[in-house]
């Protein structure tokens, strides 16, 4: 049995008074006031579920697109981080089918693979790591790979993680839980990941 | 000493700090490449939209159909309409996603090069990209009608079927050229850091290091990257060529597109001008576009520029203070180019002018206009909401109603709404 408990606090509940005031009287920097606010957390959320070699600016552009489009119909300020983190991860599992779907046409088609492009990490072993970790999270289906990114990597609760994915709360436990049996069982597995993961927690105890 | 075992804590948290470090070093890079494709983006469904095709109008009504709630009598409609849906979508299970096939080429690790001597790469949507010999690509698909382009060296002869959801990008070391339609030659020589595009039809869109210029039918832009790292201003050095009988309507024969469009004279030009007004504007350098158009004479600007310099010049001047430069530009904007959506736009800006000035009357007349000729535009709800106030200050309560039920109608949650909402429950 895997632990739900997450290693990282949930972040912290932002009201964006000023922003949401700025998108209810459209004022004429709102778009670039919530991309700016926004574009990290988007950003972040794509390279993690989709791995470190995403091609992150279509996904990006179609989630503020969206976001652009409704943002006037968020009522309540503290809403806005939870609506952007949805169209998010819409988005993403759109992305994700899109890719299974592009994969099988390879597989019939012999037509080439997509560009492997390495991310760009000084530290050979890290960046290693980065690679493994994310393979074994294209391993698991769009929604339980949503659910580990939300949780383990985002310390969202289960509550706002069954929000976010529209889901009921007990579904979202069930998708963290498959999603780290799975990734534990991998890693557990993978020497390079296994040493990688010890160290670092050694480290960090020391 | 035995390690412990793993647990998904330590998991997650080393998987966090390698995906966030990695996240952030990433982000600071694309993020301002990320702004510029939005803002592309918004652009083209701007365009999409303005286009009277019953298919467009269509989806968009589709679009505007999606927020709604059926009510209860159209389930069982709705219910076979969606059986016959999932028929018809069965039939598309193939992906859809754009093919391509290689003629007299070949790939080697995701890097296409011609066989000796040119090659070319011909896509399902009707696409062409040909290879020059000794160039080498990497082609990443977008959808159904997209795909990322990455030129590491060589020539291209490029022509690019238009479709409703278009979006090619070429890259070429630090430039990006991004596509909806249209056919010209791409050129980048990495050792000499020589980056060309000579337009053949259509317009495009360049991106690069202190460079953000469209180029339309017989233009030709060059850039001479090394001349830029020698000089003390990073800036690329641009030269732009306008074709000797230009077709679009911001350049009209006898006039060079360099002259008429982005505001500055045909010839050699660095990379501060290649920014265009649209640009200093993007940049909140307002008043650098104010001093360039008294420097050039406001009669021979208002005349003489484009659709899109006349807009930027309105919003420079109307954001430095000088509404009255703003007010002549919004509206030789309108007599110059009748029905562009930048035109409908401007009878909003002028109104909101008028309004800040205390000129209800022609305040009133311009939002008026504005509603009349874009109801719904992206202003439509501000413009219905001052011309409420204007109304009520103009013509009483009573008269202002009318608008605010309709406002309350069409925008429950806009940012006029707790007003209108007030007028109607207090007659």
């Amino acid at each position: 049995m895997t632990s739900l408990a997450s290693p990282k606090p949930s972040a912290p509940e932002v009201e964006h008074d000023d922003l949401h005031a700025a998108i209810l009287s459209n004022s004429e920097d709102w778009q670039r006031r919530s991309f700016d606010e926004f574009h990290g957390l988007v950003h972040g959320l794509v390279l993690k579920c989709l791995g470190p070699n995403a091609e992150t600016s279509d996904l990006v552009s179609e989630v503020f697109v969206k976001f652009f489009e409704n943002a006037h119909r968020i009522r309540s300020r503290g809403a806005i981080r939870s609506y952007m983190v949805s169209i998010t991860m819409n988005a993403i599992r759109g992305e994700i089918r899109r890719r299974k779907r592009r994969d099988l046409l390879i597989r019939l088609s012999g037509l080439l693979p997509e560009l492997d492009q390495e991310p760009g990490h000084d530290d050979p072993k890290a960046k290693a790591a980065l690679i493994q970790l994310s393979r074994i999270l294209e391993e698991l289906g769009a929604n339980d790979r949503m659910a580990f990114v939300l949780h383990s990597l985002e310390g969202m609760h289960i509550g706002e993680i069954a929000t976010v994915l529209k889901v009921s709360e007990s579904t979202a436990k069930r998708r963290v839980r498959r999603a780290n049996e799975h990734v534990l069982k991998r890693v557990s597995r993978n020497a390079l990941l296994a040493d990688y993961i010890q160290d670092r927690g050694v480290k960090s105890r020391v | 000493m035995s390690k412990p075992p793993i647990n998904v804590p330590e998991v997650g948290a080393a998987f966090r700090a390698l995906a966030d470090e990695h996240a952030e070093r990433r982000e600071s890079a694309v993020k301002e490449a990320n702004w510029r494709a939005l803002q592309m983006r918004m652009a083209r469904t701007k365009v999409a939209e303005e286009e009277p095709l019953f298919a467009n109008q269509g989806a968009r009504q589709a679009s505007s159909w999606s927020f709604s709630r059926p009510s209860l009598r159209w389930w069982p409609a709705i219910g076979v309409a969606t059986v016959g849906v999932a028929v018809a979508a069965a039939a598309f299970l193939i992906p859809t996603d754009l093919k391509y096939q290689l003629r007299d080429a070949n790939a080697v690790n995701g890097t296409i090069q011609p066989n000796g001597q040119d090659g070319a790469i011909d896509f399902s949507d009707g696409s062409r990209i040909e290879l020059v010999r000794g160039s080498s690509l990497k082609v990443d698909v977008k959808g159904a009608h997209g795909a990322n382009a990455t030129l590491a060296a060589g020539e291209l002869d490029v022509r690019v079927r238009h479709h409703t959801d278009t979006h090619y990008r070429f890259l070429a070391g630090p430039y990006e050229v991004q596509v909806v339609g249209t056919q010209f030659r791409l050129s980048w020589q990495p050792e000499s850091q020589l980056f060309s595009v000579v337009m053949r039809e259509g317009r495009v869109r360049v991106l690069g290091p202190k460079l953000d210029r469209y180029l339309s039918t017989g233009e030709e832009l060059r850039v001479d990257g090394s001349r830029a790292l020698a000089a003390a201003d990073p800036a690329p050095v641009a030269e732009v060529a306008s074709p000797s009988a230009p077709q679009t309507e911001e350049t009209k024969p006898g006039r060079s597109a360099a002259e008429l469009g982005e505001g500055r004279p045909l010839g050699s030009v660095t990379g501060r001008d290649a920014l265009g007004w649209s640009g200093l504007v993007s940049k909140g350098r307002f008043a650098e576009v104010v001093s360039e158009a008294d420097a050039l004479g406001l009669d021979r600007v208002l005349h003489e520029r484009g659709a899109s310099d006349l807009s930027s010049l309105a919003h420079a001047a109307n954001y430095t203070g000088r509404s009255h430069v703003a007010l002549s530009a919004w509206e030789r904007l309108r007599q110059r180019f009748p029905g562009q959506s930048a035109a409908r736009q401007a009878a909003f800006f002028i109104g909101r002018v008028h309004d800040q000035r205390g000129n209800q009357r022609e305040a009133l007349r311009w939002l008026s206009t504005y509603l009349a000729e874009s109801p719904r535009d992206v202003y439509a709800s501000e413009a219905l909401g001052r011309k409420l106030l204007v109304v009520q200050k103009l013509e009483g309560a009573l008269a202002a109603r009318r608008i605010a039920r309709e406002y309350v109608e069409r925008f429950p949650s806009g940012a006029y709404a707790p007003t209108a909402r007030s007028l109607l429950s207090n007659p």
